[in-house]
């Protein structure tokens, strides 16, 4: 048979090798996974019926509950969103776990947010998640683990000096530092007891010009999402930079907040000829959906 | 070429095409239609869901779709909001003419997919009921101009994927009962829309309220608001209160925010959920026109109280003298 293979035939069986290479090697198994990239996980627990007492009697009904068990940040504040809207806050442990209950609730999807502040009053990106919750069952979610918060000590460094990068997340978790520019440079640094974290980069391996950084954490088998990112310039000068909190971006009305009062303002304006530049949050003269994801990004209850 | 080295092509060819489109597919979310069937009759009211699939390590926090119907074989009787994981900037729009349906909302904090062991769907989006009109092929379709974007702090738009649906109309048949899913759901639906916190806004110069009610079974069908002050206190004497059909942010006709605001969220199936605000600023006595009613009909009572008086003295002094 492959004595009267010509050209065509070798052509078509290369072909047919790289075809099943990229299939299995390259391409992802599935078109879509509709599960999130996460570590955070549901168990729905159903409580078992309570048999009344002979005679007859009050059987009470099953309540219908969600559980949140997480890590955050030691000692730290950790606040719930149901829909966009605080409903609950706690205190994490010295070991940076918490467990926020919420009971009462009607059955339904929801979207669920969790964020927390850390030792110096800056703010987690929030972990957003949606849930079905059903009737009478506790539904426990595990595995939270919320991002790091992360700065950076200069909005300026001089080329080849380093920038300290720093920030808090669970204690003694491994922390992964992602510098980019046109390039992506990752690091990698080990939080301390208290979950703080500290990471001097060398800026000689980057271009002049706007840089930004974010960062993750990892502890046993939870893996964290990515912090906000936090800017920085590589220049011909340092520049310390000012204490300022991560941006707040679509805080309009000055309350140190972004909820659902600045959702109604920038509605007001949506589509609306000549937007102040107060809720044209990207400043290209509308108020479009644009303006409305960046307030999304940084929303807060 | 021989028969066996076109099929061989043929097929290599097939492959590389679908594996080329996976590719490109997997690289992007996805906004679709579903229904619980394919196959409906005239006069039937069907549920046509709306959801949206993200791709691994992605996170999309706003959404705009445009959708494209047929007509002249289907016809919208609503849009539910009910469960949805959008907060929605405006109310979703429907053109029956053209045949098109458009929203727009946010997911604040971003949506990455369903967790591993959500027990349910919660990708959904939005859900349209439609109503069968005529037989034929209806295809539902999103519009190319639909997008999402990233949760990224710059709104950078995401690589999607539009998925429609298609449903075959029949003509009347007169062995199967008529179906209508909207009504089976708006009659299970006995859930008040949940407690909601108004809030009193200033845009402009002038005071808003703003409000948002969510609804977990057939959705949030309108809002009305009662602003409380001398005279509709009269008026609900008289058994005439005048709820107003508002939409968030609605300008208060109180604008020195002396008045008791109660605002009613109302479901699809007509469950009702009040909250009352109350006045964040107290007015002065000379601002509160109960008070001045007061002060004038004493005033005329004093004064009536008077002149009844005086005649009284006149007639008496009138008989001394006589």
């Amino acid at each position: 048979m492959f004595k009267n293979l010509n050209r065509f035939g070798i052509f078509i069986i290369i072909l047919i090798f790289l075809g099943f290479l990229s299939y299995f090697f390259l391409f992802p198994k599935e078109v879509y996974s509709d599960t999130a990239d996460t570590s955070v996980e549901v168990q729905v627990y159903t409580p078992a019926p309570t048999t009344p007492p002979s005679g007859g009697g009050y059987t009470p009904p099953s309540t219908t509950q969600v559980v949140f068990t997480g890590k955050a940040y030691p000692k730290s504040s950790v606040t719930l969103l149901k829909d966009a809207q605080i409903v609950a806050t706690t205190i994490a442990g010295t070991d940076a776990n918490f467990q926020i209950s919420l009971s009462g609730i009607s059955p339904g999807i929801y979207i669920f947010s969790l964020y927390s502040e850390d030792s110096k009053g800056n703010r987690s990106s929030l972990l957003t998640f949606s849930l079905s919750v059903t009737s009478g069952v506790t539904t426990n979610v595990s595995g939270i683990f919320i991002a790091p918060t992360i700065d950076v000590d200069k909005s300026e460094v001089k080329r080849g000096e380093n920038i300290s990068i720093f920030g808090q997340s669970v204690p003694q978790s491994d922390i992964v530092i992602s510098v980019s520019s046109d390039e992506e440079f990752f690091t990698k640094t080990i939080s301390g007891k208290d979950g703080i974290y500290l990471y001097n980069f060398d800026t000689s391996v980057l271009d002049y010009g706007s840089h930004y950084t974010k960062s993750k954490a990892a502890k046993e088998n939870l893996i964290s999402g990515f912090s906000y990112s936090v800017n920085f310039q590589v220049g011909t000068k340092t520049v310390l930079k000012e204490t300022v909190k991560i941006s707040e971006e679509g805080d309009l009305n000055g309350d140190k907040r972004v909820n659902l009062i600045d959702f109604s303002i920038l509605a007001y304006w949506y589509q609306r000829p000549s937007p102040s530049t107060t809720v044209d949050l990207n400043n290209d003269g509308k108020v479009n959906l644009v303006d409305f994801s960046i307030m999304a990004y940084y929303w807060t209850g | 070429m021989t028969k066996i080295q076109k099929l061989i092509f043929i097929l290599l060819f097939s492959t590389f095409y679908f594996l080329f489109f996976s590719f490109f597919s997997t690289l992007a979310a996805e906004l679709y239609l579903d229904t619980s069937e394919n196959q409906y009759y005239i006069d039937e009211t069907f549920i046509t869901n709306i959801r949206i699939n993200v791709k691994d390590n992605e996170s999309i926090n706003a959404i705009e779709g445009y959708l494209k119907f047929p007509s002249d074989i289907l016809e919208v009787k609503d849009f539910s909001t009910g469960n949805s994981i959008l907060t929605f900037i405006e109310e979703p729009k429907i053109n029956k003419e053209e045949g098109l349906i458009s929203f727009v909302g946010i997911i604040p904090g971003g949506y990455s997919g369903r967790i591993p062991g959500d027990p349910g769907q919660s990708n959904l989006l939005g859900k349209i009921i439609f109503y069968s009109i005529s037989p034929g092929i209806a295809e539902i379709m999103f519009e190319d101009i639909s997008q999402a974007l990233l949760s990224d702090g710059e709104g950078t738009p995401a690589e999607l994927i539009n998925k429609g649906v298609t449903i075959e109309i029949q003509p009347l048949d007169d062995i199967n009962p008529i179906q209508n899913e909207w009504q089976e759901e708006l009659a299970k639906d006995k859930i008040p829309p949940e407690d909601f916190n108004p809030e009193i806004i200033e845009i402009d110069g002038k005071y808003y309220l703003a409000f948002s009610a969510k609804d977990k079974d057939s959705g949030i069908d309108h809002y009305e608001i009662l602003e409380k002050n001398f005279f509709t206190n009269i008026s609900k004497l008289l058994g005439r209160v005048k709820w107003i059909d508002s939409e968030s942010p609605y300008l208060l006709k109180g604008q020195s925010l002396s008045d008791k605001i109660e605002i009613k969220a109302i479901d699809k199936a007509g469950n009702e959920k009040i909250v009352k605000l109350q006045a964040t600023h107290s007015s002065p006595w000379y601002k509160n026109y109960f008070i001045w009613a007061i002060l004038i009909i004493s005033i005329f009572y004093l004064i009536w109280r008077i002149i009844v008086k005086q005649k009284q003295n006149n007639t008496r002094n009138r008989h001394e003298i006589s």
